[in-house]
């Protein structure tokens, strides 16, 4: 049987003949386990337990990874000494990859953002930026990998959320005809409508009976009910008005597929990412919220008075607030959430790494706002925090029932071993362990 | 005491009483200096390795108490090596010392 001391002093030596030539690694290796049993007999003699002793003459022989670069610096050439090093630290790289990863896409989609800012990209016309970039890093990791990784969650979740207003909307919108006036207003949110109806279905087949589901149908019955009241009631003049009595037959024909749409958003990436939960629970709750971040930012656009204040009364205030408000929840849904989540290895720790950031960032962006807006035509008054405070829960309640769905179904072994056997689906069996590949 | 540099003098030193292996070199020089030279043990192979390199000393292996050792000992070139460094260092240190007894 192997010993922990026995092991201690394999992984030493592997460490220090690490890119050796295979029989100089040998005879170096021979060498320096001379040199320990050595070392082990005087330490016995000298009256040490054998543990102790084994213990005392590894700790002797110092740093494996120094001993290393000395026996490459004198027995390797340039190139091989490269060749070992790129050997050596590329299993360390890969042994880390979903923070390298996620911590890699988080500064491209921040630099994007940045980007979108400082030019206007998407004020101009042109289709937002993000969106792409979040379907080629899905793309890949669903190519590379064959299962979603980490980094890519905020990546789908932008693309769940952002894919269709950015084919929609931003292009073919633009087309008129019938078609695009009538058909695929309500061919879009209809697919979606169908994606979770069919997610659905199936979690309420699966689930039947089981407890705590009546606080996840309470929580949806809470979002939609949300979803309506913000558009029944709306904000005109700094004062709540019940909106719908005032709109037309004609308003109420052409605001219903995007009110369809918006109720089906909401819900369809908890659903959407429920399903993917019986691959990995992490995913459960981080593409609901890469969601949330494209409603909140693409739909809601917290930037959009200040803005048109900042470029039409520029002061140093509103500039410093405007950009705190887009870069904001951008920091948060693609760096500070998903490795918070990364690093957490418990259930209750992965909750509020969900919860907290999103809670933060709502607020945070509506006191900003308030600053920011104080002394223009948009202040802020109690009517206005109430409307806020409505479209905040809008985006806390998804958060919260997907919470609340990967309690019930989420895996705690994914996140951590973040590759995980799919052949299973956890749904089937909750308790089931989930084994790590790397 | 950082060592930086000194080890392999010390290491051509141990040699110039006769040949030895590593883990004797190692425990030599911690008692000659009282373990007021310390330093990790396994640095001392790339050292001793480097040394072998540049034809300072050369290896050999035998069979003591059933174990095979590899010795090491000094070439014709190691001892004049280990005369030059020497000196340096004895110019070295008297210097060092002059300035501190100047100091005094």
């Amino acid at each position: 049987m192997t010993t922990p001391e026995a092991a201690a002093l394999e992984q030493w030596l592997a460490e220090a003949t690490k890119g050796l030539p295979q029989p100089l690694a040998r005879d170096v290796r021979t060498e320096l386990e001379a040199h320990f049993e050595d070392a082990v007999e005087d330490y016995l003699t000298s009256g040490r337990t054998p543990e102790a002793a084994r213990t005392a003459a590894l700790a002797d022989l110092g740093d494996a990874e120094v001993v290393r670069h000395g026996l490459h610096r004198v027995h390797l050439s340039r190139g091989e000494r490269l060749v070992a090093w790129v050997t050596w630290l590329v299993p360390r790289l890969w042994q880390h990859r979903a923070v390298i990863a996620t911590a890699l896409f988080g500064l491209v989609a921040l630099s994007v953002v940045v980007a979108d800012h400082r030019h206007w990209i998407t004020y101009r016309g042109h289709p937002d930026p993000l969106t792409p970039l979040a379907f080629g890093f899905v793309l890949l990791s669903l190519l590379l990998e064959r299962r979603l990784t980490t980094w890519s969650y905020p990546a789908a979740g932008y693309l769940l959320s952002g894919i269709w207003p950015w084919l929609f909307f931003e292009g073919l919108w633009k087309l008129g005809g019938p078609f695009w006036d009538i058909v695929a207003p309500l061919v879009l949110p209809g697919a979606t409508l169908l994606i979770w109806g069919i997610s659905g279905l199936r979690t309420l087949r699966r689930t039947a009976g089981r407890r705590g589901m009546a606080i996840a149908w309470l929580l949806l019955g809470l979002l939609l009910a949300t979803r309506l009241a913000t558009t029944a009631v709306q904000l005109r003049d700094g004062a709540l008005v019940f909106s719908l009595s005032a709109l037309s037959a004609t308003e109420i024909r052409i605001n219903a597929p995007w009110v369809l749409y918006l109720s089906v958003m909401s819900v369809a990436p908890v659903a959407i990412g429920l399903q993917a939960a019986q691959r990995d629970g992490l995913a459960a709750v981080l593409i609901p919220m890469g969601c949330q971040y494209a409603v909140f930012v693409g739909i809601a656009d917290p930037t959009y008075h200040l803005t048109f204040y900042d470029a039409w009364q520029p002061s140093r205030t509103l500039h410093t607030v405007e950009a705190l408000v887009t870069y904001l929840p951008a920091v948060i849904t693609f760096l500070v959430a998903p490795l918070w989540m990364l690093r957490t290895p418990s259930r209750q720790g992965r909750t509020a790494a969900l919860l907290v950031p999103a809670g933060t960032t709502l607020i945070l962006t509506h006191v900003l706002s308030a600053i920011g807006l104080a002394h223009t035509h948009q202040a802020y008054t109690a009517a206005t925090w109430l409307s806020s405070g409505l479209e905040s829960l809008l985006y806390l309640l998804p958060i919260v029932l997907a919470i609340v769905l990967y309690n019930l179904f989420g895996q705690d072994e994914a996140i951590l071993a973040h590759t995980v056997d799919n052949t299973a689906p956890a749904l089937a069996d909750p308790n089931r362990n989930v084994t790590a590949r790397t | 005491m950082n060592m930086t540099g000194s080890l392999p003098l010390l290491i051509l030193h141990a040699l110039s009483r006769g040949a030895s292996y590593g883990y004797a070199i190692a425990k030599q020089i911690k008692a000659s200096s009282s373990d007021v030279l310390d330093f990790q043990e396994g640095t001392l192979y790339p050292t001793l390795h480097k040394l072998e390199k540049d034809g300072l000393v050369e290896a050999y292996t035998t069979l003591t108490n059933g174990r095979q050792r590899l010795y090491y000992r000094l070439t014709e070139a190691g001892e004049r090596a280990l005369e030059a460094e020497r000196a340096a260092w004895m110019t070295y240190a008297r210097a060092v010392n002059a300035v501190l007894g100047e100091a005094k």
